[in-house]
Protein backbone atom coordinates (compact mmCIF):
# COMPACT_ATOMS: atom_id res chain seq x y z
CA UNK A 1 0.00 0.00 0.00
CA UNK A 2 1.61 3.36 -0.84
CA UNK A 3 2.10 6.05 1.37
CA UNK A 4 -0.97 8.13 -0.66
CA UNK A 5 -3.06 5.33 -0.13
CA UNK A 6 -2.66 4.91 3.15
CA UNK A 7 -3.03 8.32 3.98
CA UNK A 8 -6.33 8.86 1.82
CA UNK A 9 -7.55 5.99 3.63
CA UNK A 10 -6.74 7.31 7.29
CA UNK A 11 -8.30 10.42 5.76
CA UNK A 12 -11.76 9.01 5.00
CA UNK A 13 -12.99 7.88 8.34
CA UNK A 14 -12.47 11.54 10.01
CA UNK A 15 -12.98 13.79 7.36
CA UNK A 16 -16.86 13.80 8.27
CA UNK A 17 -16.23 14.36 11.90
CA UNK A 18 -14.06 17.17 10.62
CA UNK A 19 -16.75 18.56 8.31
CA UNK A 20 -19.04 18.44 11.80
CA UNK A 21 -15.98 20.36 14.01
CA UNK A 22 -16.00 23.02 11.05
CA UNK A 23 -19.78 23.73 11.31
CA UNK A 24 -19.51 23.56 14.86
CA UNK A 25 -19.34 27.89 15.48
CA UNK A 26 -20.85 28.89 12.21
CA UNK A 27 -22.48 27.89 8.84
CA UNK A 28 -19.93 27.48 6.21
CA UNK A 29 -20.52 27.43 1.87
CA UNK A 30 -18.87 24.49 0.15
CA UNK A 31 -15.58 26.27 -1.12
CA UNK A 32 -15.05 27.70 2.56
CA UNK A 33 -15.59 23.96 3.62
CA UNK A 34 -12.72 22.73 0.99
CA UNK A 35 -10.22 25.42 1.47
CA UNK A 36 -9.90 25.17 5.70
CA UNK A 37 -9.51 21.25 4.92
CA UNK A 38 -7.24 21.05 1.76
CA UNK A 39 -5.21 23.65 4.10
CA UNK A 40 -4.66 21.06 6.52
CA UNK A 41 -4.33 18.34 4.31
CA UNK A 42 -7.47 16.29 4.90
CA UNK A 43 -9.13 17.21 2.12
CA UNK A 44 -6.92 16.49 -1.76
CA UNK A 45 -9.54 16.19 -4.12
CA UNK A 46 -12.05 18.87 -3.36
CA UNK A 47 -15.02 17.55 -5.07
CA UNK A 48 -14.86 14.31 -2.79
CA UNK A 49 -16.74 16.67 -0.36
CA UNK A 50 -20.23 16.61 -2.03
CA UNK A 51 -20.95 13.04 -1.93
CA UNK A 52 -19.90 13.34 1.73
CA UNK A 53 -22.05 16.31 2.36
CA UNK A 54 -24.83 14.96 0.52
CA UNK A 55 -24.82 11.93 3.15
CA UNK A 56 -24.54 14.18 5.56
CA UNK A 57 -27.91 15.83 4.88
CA UNK A 58 -29.52 12.54 4.24
CA UNK A 59 -28.76 11.34 7.85
CA UNK A 60 -29.71 14.88 9.17
CA UNK A 61 -26.32 15.89 10.54
CA UNK A 62 -25.87 18.67 8.65
CA UNK A 63 -28.88 20.84 6.62
CA UNK A 64 -28.17 23.43 3.79
CA UNK A 65 -29.63 26.66 3.22
CA UNK A 66 -29.50 29.02 0.15
CA UNK A 67 -28.29 32.17 1.66
CA UNK A 68 -27.49 35.54 -0.13
CA UNK A 69 -24.02 36.54 0.11
CA UNK A 70 -21.78 39.87 0.59
CA UNK A 71 -21.57 40.14 -3.08
CA UNK A 72 -25.21 39.57 -3.95
CA UNK A 73 -24.90 36.15 -5.17
CA UNK A 74 -26.95 33.52 -2.96
CA UNK A 75 -24.55 30.24 -1.78
CA UNK A 76 -25.87 27.71 -0.18
CA UNK A 77 -25.18 27.26 3.61
CA UNK A 78 -24.23 24.04 5.52
CA UNK A 79 -24.91 24.00 8.98
CA UNK A 80 -24.74 21.80 11.98
CA UNK A 81 -27.89 19.97 12.87
CA UNK A 82 -28.67 19.26 16.76
CA UNK A 83 -27.99 15.55 15.68
CA UNK A 84 -24.56 16.63 14.03
CA UNK A 85 -23.58 18.47 17.39
CA UNK A 86 -24.41 15.24 18.97
CA UNK A 87 -22.48 13.40 16.61
CA UNK A 88 -19.44 15.53 16.92
CA UNK A 89 -19.56 15.11 20.55
CA UNK A 90 -19.15 11.74 20.62
CA UNK A 91 -16.59 11.56 18.07
CA UNK A 92 -14.81 13.53 20.73
CA UNK A 93 -15.15 11.05 23.52
CA UNK A 94 -13.93 8.26 20.84
CA UNK A 95 -10.69 10.20 19.22
CA UNK A 96 -9.11 11.18 22.73
CA UNK A 97 -8.30 7.70 23.59
CA UNK A 98 -8.05 6.44 20.40
CA UNK A 99 -5.24 8.97 19.16
CA UNK A 100 -3.31 8.41 22.46
CA UNK A 101 -3.74 4.30 22.61
CA UNK A 102 -2.06 5.22 18.68
CA UNK A 103 0.46 7.12 19.74
CA UNK A 104 1.65 5.41 22.60
CA UNK A 105 1.73 2.06 20.59
CA UNK A 106 3.92 4.14 18.10
CA UNK A 107 6.57 5.23 20.54
CA UNK A 108 9.55 4.22 20.73
CA UNK A 109 10.38 4.37 24.20
CA UNK A 110 9.84 1.99 26.98
CA UNK A 111 6.86 3.48 28.87
CA UNK A 112 4.60 1.43 26.15
CA UNK A 113 5.92 -1.71 26.46
CA UNK A 114 5.22 -3.68 29.83
CA UNK A 115 7.75 -3.27 32.74
CA UNK A 116 10.13 -6.02 33.15
CA UNK A 117 11.04 -6.17 37.10
CA UNK B 1 -27.26 27.34 -10.28
CA UNK B 2 -28.30 29.92 -12.32
CA UNK B 3 -24.99 29.52 -15.08
CA UNK B 4 -26.64 28.38 -17.99
CA UNK B 5 -23.39 27.66 -19.59
CA UNK B 6 -19.91 26.55 -18.24
CA UNK B 7 -16.46 27.22 -19.08
CA UNK B 8 -15.66 23.93 -21.22
CA UNK B 9 -13.10 22.01 -18.48
CA UNK B 10 -16.24 22.71 -15.91
CA UNK B 11 -18.76 21.07 -18.16
CA UNK B 12 -16.92 18.49 -19.31
CA UNK B 13 -16.18 17.70 -15.51
CA UNK B 14 -19.31 18.01 -14.51
CA UNK B 15 -20.79 15.50 -17.26
CA UNK B 16 -18.01 13.07 -16.78
CA UNK B 17 -19.36 12.86 -13.17
CA UNK B 18 -22.58 12.59 -14.67
CA UNK B 19 -22.03 9.92 -16.50
CA UNK B 20 -20.00 8.08 -14.35
CA UNK B 21 -22.95 8.12 -11.76
CA UNK B 22 -25.56 7.25 -14.46
CA UNK B 23 -26.45 3.96 -12.91
CA UNK B 24 -27.29 5.96 -9.03
CA UNK B 25 -30.29 7.56 -8.38
CA UNK B 26 -30.95 10.58 -9.96
CA UNK B 27 -32.12 12.73 -6.70
CA UNK B 28 -28.67 11.16 -5.52
CA UNK B 29 -26.98 11.96 -8.56
CA UNK B 30 -28.20 15.35 -9.13
CA UNK B 31 -27.57 16.11 -5.60
CA UNK B 32 -23.69 15.47 -5.86
CA UNK B 33 -23.35 16.86 -9.23
CA UNK B 34 -24.81 20.05 -8.19
CA UNK B 35 -22.73 20.00 -5.10
CA UNK B 36 -19.79 20.66 -7.61
CA UNK B 37 -21.20 22.78 -9.66
CA UNK B 38 -21.99 25.34 -7.30
CA UNK B 39 -18.53 24.84 -5.80
CA UNK B 40 -17.75 25.64 -9.68
CA UNK B 41 -19.86 28.14 -9.76
CA UNK B 42 -18.62 29.79 -6.33
CA UNK B 43 -14.67 29.58 -7.42
CA UNK B 44 -15.50 31.19 -10.59
CA UNK B 45 -17.34 33.65 -8.99
CA UNK B 46 -14.23 34.75 -6.80
CA UNK B 47 -12.18 34.45 -10.39
CA UNK B 48 -10.75 31.37 -10.41
CA UNK B 49 -9.63 30.10 -13.80
CA UNK B 50 -11.63 27.40 -14.40
CA UNK B 51 -8.65 24.73 -15.21
CA UNK B 52 -7.38 25.29 -11.90
CA UNK B 53 -10.93 24.90 -9.89
CA UNK B 54 -11.08 21.64 -12.16
CA UNK B 55 -7.76 20.66 -10.92
CA UNK B 56 -8.68 21.06 -7.52
CA UNK B 57 -11.88 19.06 -7.66
CA UNK B 58 -9.49 15.84 -8.39
CA UNK B 59 -9.68 13.19 -10.77
CA UNK B 60 -13.94 12.45 -11.74
CA UNK B 61 -13.47 9.01 -10.99
CA UNK B 62 -12.21 9.54 -7.49
CA UNK B 63 -15.38 11.39 -6.56
CA UNK B 64 -17.61 9.29 -8.80
CA UNK B 65 -16.31 6.53 -6.12
CA UNK B 66 -16.71 8.74 -3.39
CA UNK B 67 -20.24 9.08 -4.59
CA UNK B 68 -20.60 5.34 -4.77
CA UNK B 69 -19.62 4.52 -1.15
CA UNK B 70 -21.77 7.34 -0.22
CA UNK B 71 -25.20 6.67 -1.83
CA UNK B 72 -27.85 5.43 0.20
CA UNK B 73 -28.56 2.45 0.33
CA UNK B 74 -31.33 0.93 -1.25
CA UNK B 75 -34.53 0.05 0.84
CA UNK B 76 -37.36 0.81 2.58
CA UNK B 77 -37.97 4.69 2.97
CA UNK B 78 -39.91 7.25 5.10
CA UNK B 79 -42.40 9.66 3.41
CA UNK B 80 -40.74 12.54 3.40
CA UNK B 81 -42.19 15.53 5.17
CA UNK B 82 -42.74 17.67 1.98
CA UNK B 83 -45.45 14.18 1.53
CA UNK B 84 -47.10 14.94 4.74
CA UNK B 85 -47.52 18.62 3.69
CA UNK B 86 -48.79 17.95 0.82
CA UNK B 87 -51.08 15.60 2.00
CA UNK B 88 -52.35 18.10 4.77
CA UNK B 89 -52.91 20.91 2.18
CA UNK B 90 -54.95 18.23 0.53
CA UNK B 91 -56.83 17.22 3.21
CA UNK B 92 -57.25 21.41 4.48
CA UNK B 93 -58.53 21.73 0.92
CA UNK B 94 -61.16 19.08 1.25
CA UNK B 95 -62.22 20.26 4.71
CA UNK B 96 -62.24 23.91 3.38
CA UNK B 97 -64.47 23.08 0.72
CA UNK B 98 -66.80 20.88 2.87
CA UNK B 99 -67.28 23.45 5.43
CA UNK B 100 -68.08 26.51 2.66
CA UNK B 101 -70.75 24.16 1.87
CA UNK B 102 -72.04 23.28 5.64
CA UNK B 103 -71.76 27.09 6.39
CA UNK B 104 -73.49 27.78 3.03
CA UNK B 105 -76.20 25.86 3.60
CA UNK B 106 -76.31 26.14 7.44
CA UNK B 107 -77.38 30.00 7.40
CA UNK B 108 -79.28 29.28 4.40
CA UNK B 109 -80.32 32.94 4.54
CA UNK B 110 -78.74 35.43 4.38
CA UNK B 111 -75.86 33.33 3.12
CA UNK B 112 -72.77 33.87 5.64
CA UNK B 113 -70.53 36.90 5.01
CA UNK B 114 -67.22 36.79 3.42
CA UNK B 115 -65.72 36.63 6.80
CA UNK B 116 -66.98 33.46 7.44
CA UNK B 117 -66.15 31.98 4.08
CA UNK B 118 -62.36 33.59 4.79
CA UNK B 119 -62.11 32.06 8.33
CA UNK B 120 -63.76 28.05 7.26
CA UNK B 121 -62.32 28.50 3.28
CA UNK B 122 -58.97 30.54 2.71
CA UNK B 123 -57.73 29.84 6.43
CA UNK B 124 -57.23 26.20 6.45
CA UNK B 125 -55.73 26.26 3.22
CA UNK B 126 -53.40 29.25 3.55
CA UNK B 127 -51.84 27.44 6.94
CA UNK B 128 -51.77 24.28 5.04
CA UNK B 129 -49.61 25.68 2.12
CA UNK B 130 -47.38 28.01 3.86
CA UNK B 131 -45.12 25.30 5.75
CA UNK B 132 -44.82 24.30 2.26
CA UNK B 133 -43.21 27.06 0.86
CA UNK B 134 -40.85 27.50 3.20
CA UNK B 135 -37.45 25.95 3.17
CA UNK B 136 -34.10 25.54 5.54
CA UNK B 137 -34.00 26.64 8.97
CA UNK B 138 -37.35 29.16 9.50
CA UNK B 139 -39.51 26.14 8.28
CA UNK B 140 -39.55 24.04 11.57
CA UNK B 141 -40.93 27.40 13.46
CA UNK B 142 -43.31 28.35 10.27
CA UNK B 143 -44.74 24.88 10.28
CA UNK B 144 -45.12 25.34 14.11
CA UNK B 145 -46.92 28.38 14.48
CA UNK B 146 -49.57 27.33 11.54
CA UNK B 147 -49.82 23.90 13.01
CA UNK B 148 -51.01 25.82 16.33
CA UNK B 149 -53.22 28.26 14.13
CA UNK B 150 -54.76 25.33 12.41
CA UNK B 151 -55.61 23.78 15.41
CA UNK B 152 -56.80 27.08 16.92
CA UNK B 153 -59.20 27.31 14.12
CA UNK B 154 -60.41 23.55 14.36
CA UNK B 155 -61.15 24.47 17.82
CA UNK B 156 -62.54 27.67 17.38
CA UNK B 157 -65.40 26.34 14.78
CA UNK B 158 -65.63 23.23 17.00
CA UNK B 159 -69.52 23.80 17.03
CA UNK B 160 -69.80 23.60 13.61
CA UNK B 161 -67.62 22.57 10.84
CA UNK B 162 -63.51 22.65 13.21
CA UNK B 163 -63.61 18.67 12.91
CA UNK B 164 -63.38 18.39 9.40
CA UNK B 165 -59.83 20.31 9.99
CA UNK B 166 -58.65 16.86 12.06
CA UNK B 167 -57.42 15.12 9.09
CA UNK B 168 -55.39 18.04 7.69
CA UNK B 169 -54.03 18.77 11.33
CA UNK B 170 -52.86 15.06 11.70
CA UNK B 171 -50.97 15.24 8.51
CA UNK B 172 -49.43 18.41 9.27
CA UNK B 173 -48.34 17.32 12.87
CA UNK B 174 -46.79 14.06 11.32
CA UNK B 175 -45.26 16.31 9.16
CA UNK B 176 -43.16 17.92 11.99
CA UNK B 177 -41.73 14.53 12.71
CA UNK B 178 -40.26 13.31 9.56
CA UNK B 179 -36.65 14.27 7.86
CA UNK B 180 -37.45 17.21 5.25
CA UNK B 181 -36.28 14.32 2.41
CA UNK B 182 -36.55 10.57 2.36
CA UNK B 183 -33.99 8.26 3.77
CA UNK B 184 -33.99 4.67 5.58
CA UNK B 185 -35.13 4.17 8.74
CA UNK B 186 -31.83 5.04 11.57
Amino acid sequence: MSFERMATNLRKGVLEYCVLALLRHERRYGVDLARRLAAVGLLTSEGTLYPLLSRMRGADLVESEWVESEEGRPRRYYELTEAGRARLAEFREVWGPLRDAVDATLREDVDARPRED
Amino acid sequence: MGRMRWPEPVDAYLREVRHRLADLPAGYRDEVVSGLAEHANDRLAEGDDPAAVVAALGDPAAVARQAREEAPAAGPRRPSRRVAQATALVLAVLAAILGGAVAWNRSAWPPPGWGVLLLVVLAPILLALVPLLVRGRVWRPVAIAALVLLAGLAVWLSATVGLLLIPALLAALVALFLPDRPRRPA
